[in-house]
């Protein structure tokens, strides 16, 4: 698991506009595979974002989110903040992603 | 405290604690995404199934989705949230997402996710301890899962 969240944050009017994709299966645990067995869940459970080392946002999230999870969101904020975005899945694994805001 | 008592309480003990870390890191919470129905998740997540609807919130999501692996949810509102749920009705697992905002926060969310079959597409906000409710429907074209 070392693929990189990937973070693009923007700022427009004092309104940063960030993008994360994180590179992620999110099996919903429904599916099958070619041979009809079920694929186990594995799915991105828990999202927190801070700024500048404060906290920002936290979600839990469920196993209906698309393959390599895409979230967008907006905050109040300038250029040279530092954005992190720290996840976790259903199996523990933690990814995390940090960017300068532009 | 002979050896035998002491080895007795200290495997009671042992067994005990590693029970207690279990509990705790069940940060996420199994009743919020329950698979027993859209009535129970509402249920499990606002503790009624009636939530008022507001026009103050807006969901952008296609009318028709090509790719049901792939729908684009936007809710925006005008209220003051402190929360955002994402509800998709018929899905079966129903809770898409909980988000917790702080002041820094615009009330705004995009997401992508999985449908799996047309379904009412809810987004419910909290505002100042009050829930609020936008449905839109989404028709799903193409089955992926």
């Amino acid at each position: 698991m070392s693929a990189q969240v990937r973070i693009v944050a923007t700022e427009v009017a004092g309104v940063v506009t960030a993008k994360v994709i994180v590179p992620h299966p999110n099996e919903s645990g429904r599916r099958k595979d070619e041979l009809g067995n079920l694929v186990p869940a594995h799915f991105i459970s828990e999202a927190k974002g801070s700024l500048n080392g404060t906290a920002l946002f936290e979600m839990q999230l469920g196993p209906s989110v698309s393959k390599n999870p895409f979230l967008q969101f907006r905050f109040k904020g300038g250029k040279g903040d530092t954005l992190n975005v720290v996840l976790l899945d259903n199996k523990q694994n933690s990814f995390a992603g940090e960017t300068v805001v532009k | 405290m002979n050896r035998r008592s002491f080895l007795r309480r200290a495997l009671l003990g042992g067994a005990a604690l590693s029970l207690i870390p279990l509990d705790l890191m069940a940060a996420w919470q199994k009743a919020s995404f329950t698979d027993a129905g859209f009535s129970q998740a509402m249920q499990n997540n606002f503790g009624t199934t009636s939530i008022p609807s507001s026009d103050k919130i807006t969901i952008t999501a296609p009318a028709a989705a090509t790719n049901s692996a792939m729908v684009p949810v936007e809710v925006s509102t005008t209220l003051k949230a402190d929360q955002i749920f994402l509800l998709v009705e018929k899905n079966l697992t129903p809770l898409v997402y909980k988000l917790d905002l702080t002041g820094r926060m615009m009330p705004y969310f995009n997401i992508r996710i999985k449908m799996k079959e047309s379904s009412a597409v809810h987004a419910v906000v909290r505002s100042g301890q009050k829930y609020y409710r936008a449905t839109v429907d989404v028709a799903v074209t193409a089955q992926a899962c």
